[in-house]
């Protein structure tokens, strides 16, 4: 907030006074969800993700919205929820296995998305290297949303590999226009990750 | 033509071209050229050729107002005022070689006569506007809590925030776009005026109808509340702005500003009419501007002194202008509220910081005193406040100083 350190008034600070009274319960998830290195409209996907605000069949039946079934659409087995459809279900499954792999870390488990988040870091790697990490994370849970969608709009069948390989494009993307000194090829990018974050 | 270098001049100079349009001395040249105008008022004020209006108890004379290009002119009502103006812009005009265009200015009469008006208007050759008119964009005498007031911000928000222009961006775009367009348009009526709820209302559902594409009767699900979306990004929104608490927040500005020490002729004019010192929010006189009423609304709203005053704090010098115990000057609240016990028995009441204590040679020696002895568990509650007063330094030389939110107090660092 800078300036009003000297006791200046500023419009920002009477702002901020008049919105913190009452529950002031910042959340670190968000704090670092906001500063994952991804695009806005990934971050936003996710954000919706997190809040479990996303149209899934579970959460529109909740809301009144009448479907022929609430079952996920990629598995037909369980109701699709926001948890099921991005941890549980197969194919989430499968793109997060692909995911650890690639990064070549030991799979988490978590069967909250919002711990999920959470503990998606880097234990060798400092913040800077780890909100690369979570913008990763967004990408995922962003292709993971899109493929859902186009199975039932489209009706289009992609397998997992498919799914992380966009993700690792959209990350890829991401670096490539927005960090600075990113000099590394798509193919670097996919076999040799590690390298390129930690040069970030 | 030599300029001013910290005092001095400088070698003389030939101007040989004009200045280019934004360039960045245009204004001060313009200010040279604006102050001969305000020059040529202040003396025919003198010599009573011409007679401004006089505001309030301290007869605050007032005839020319000035903002950058924009000029407003106050006279009273008389023929001769009229043809002083018009010597006086004529004068102007040979004297500094600008034209004055004749038709662009406006005549408004405020409880006149329209058969005088229209004489001036043909004396000045100028043309006839009515009170609510508009001058830096803002409509002077308009009444800031009709809706008709905020019509001119609600349309421009109407079109820049159109439903269409929304469908081709993404959510994160349609945020972005609501964040920019917030803090430019709406904004300078927002900074002076309170906004009724009705439009706020209006505001907020225009960036919703935005934000979440709602067609025109159609409504799709919004996902998250706008409560939520208003929160901050770290508690989970999207730091959208609560444009009522941000109304607020602006119009928190001019009590501060109120307060502080710099000058300024809205003060003195306040001051004059209102016949009010710098400290009290209280205002005698019944008559008051809309502006002042709901400015005192705005502030007053919250608890006790109301939610400005609440944040508001003093950084000690020496004790000349902060309450001993009503005031926030050490530590987080006032001692009125940390001790209302002792509050209730003391003789202090009201007073300064400065009359609870004696300079004895160049020490500071606190003198509280009782209303009656205290009984022994009273007389613990006095120890401690003691000791969190003496935690605080009082400077001879340095006046107190006022701040915001509290964040230096009188402690040493």
């Amino acid at each position: 907030m800078g300036k009003e350190d000297n006791g200046c008034f500023t419009v920002k600070s009477a702002y901020l006074c008049l919105t913190k009274s009452g529950n002031g319960n910042q959340s670190e998830v968000f704090k670092l969800l906001w500063k994952a290195k991804a695009f806005p409209n990934v971050i936003i996907t996710a954000w919706r993700a997190l809040l479990d605000r996303l149209p899934t069949r579970e959460c529109l039946s909740r809301r009144g919205v009448v479907l022929e079934s609430t079952l996920c659409v990629l598995c037909q087995e369980k109701i699709e929820s926001n948890q099921h459809l991005f941890l549980e279900c197969g194919l989430a499954w499968r793109v997060w296995g692909l995911c650890f792999r690639w990064i070549g870390v030991l799979s988490i488990q978590h069967n909250d998305i919002k711990s999920h988040f959470e503990s998606f870091q880097l234990i060798q790697a400092n913040n800077k290297q780890n909100r690369v990490w979570k913008g990763i994370w967004a990408a995922i849970i962003r292709c993971i949303w899109e493929h859902r969608n186009s199975v039932v709009f489209k009706q289009e069948i992609v397998d997992a590999k498919e799914v992380f390989q966009k993700a690792q494009l959209k990350s890829w993307l991401w670096m490539k226009h927005k960090a600075q000194r990113f000099d590394y090829s798509l193919v670097d990018w996919i076999l040799n990750p590690m390298p390129c974050i930690k040069s970030y | 033509m030599s300029v001013l270098v910290n005092g001095s001049p400088t070698e003389e100079f030939y101007p040989k071209r004009g200045l280019r349009q934004g360039d960045p001395l245009a204004p001060f040249l313009f200010l040279v050229v604006a102050e001969g105008l305000t020059g040529l008022v202040r003396q025919a004020v003198k010599a009573d050729l011409l007679s401004g209006i006089t505001i309030g108890r301290d007869e605050l004379q007032l005839c020319i107002l000035q903002f950058a290009d924009d000029t407003v002119f106050v006279c009273e009502d008389s023929f001769r005022n009229v043809i002083t103006l018009k010597a006086i812009l004529r004068g102007f005009e040979v004297a500094s070689g600008l034209k004055i265009n004749f038709h662009k200015p406006k005549l408004a009469g405020i409880n006149i006569h329209r058969n005088d008006i229209l004489c001036y208007t043909k004396t000045l050759n100028c043309n006839q506007t009515d009170v609510p008119f508009k001058y830096l964009g803002l409509e002077v005498g308009g009444n800031p809590r009709k809706k008709k007031f905020w019509e001119p911000v609600l349309s421009k928000l109407k079109a820049s925030l159109s439903v269409w222009k929304g469908r081709f961006l993404s959510l994160a775009g349609r945020i972005c776009v609501i964040k920019s367009v917030l803090t430019t348009v709406p904004l300078y009526y927002l900074s002076l005026f309170r906004a009724p709820i009705s439009v706020c209302k209006s505001i907020t559902s225009i960036q919703r109808r935005f934000l979440c594409g709602w067609g025109k009767d159609t409504k799709p699900i919004s996902w998250v509340s706008w409560e939520n979306m208003c929160k901050a990004k770290e508690e989970g929104g999207l730091g959208l702005t609560d444009i009522r608490k941000f109304n607020y927040a602006l119009l928190a500005k001019w009590r501060w500003r109120w307060l502080s020490d710099e000058g300024g002729k809205w003060k003195e004019l306040l001051k004059s009419k209102y016949g009010i010192d710098n400290e009290s929010m209280h205002t005698p006189v019944k008559r008051q501007s809309w502006w002042w009423r709901d400015l005192h609304r705005v502030c007053r709203e919250g608890k006790g002194d109301g939610w400005v005053q609440a944040e508001m704090g003093w950084k000690l010098g020496r004790g000349d202008r902060a309450r001993f115990w009503e005031d926030v000057w050490i530590g987080n609240t006032n001692l009125k509220t940390l001790f209302p016990r002792l509050h209730s028995l003391s003789h202090n009441q009201g007073q300064r910081v400065k009359e609870v204590g004696v300079w004895e040679g160049s020490v500071w020696r606190w003198t509280l005193s009782w209303r009656r002895d205290r009984f022994e568990w009273e007389s613990e509650l006095v120890t401690e406040l003691t000791t969190l007063i003496s935690r605080a330094t009082i400077k001879r030389e340095e006046s107190d100083l006022r701040i915001w939110e509290r964040k230096i107090m009188g402690v040493s660092r």
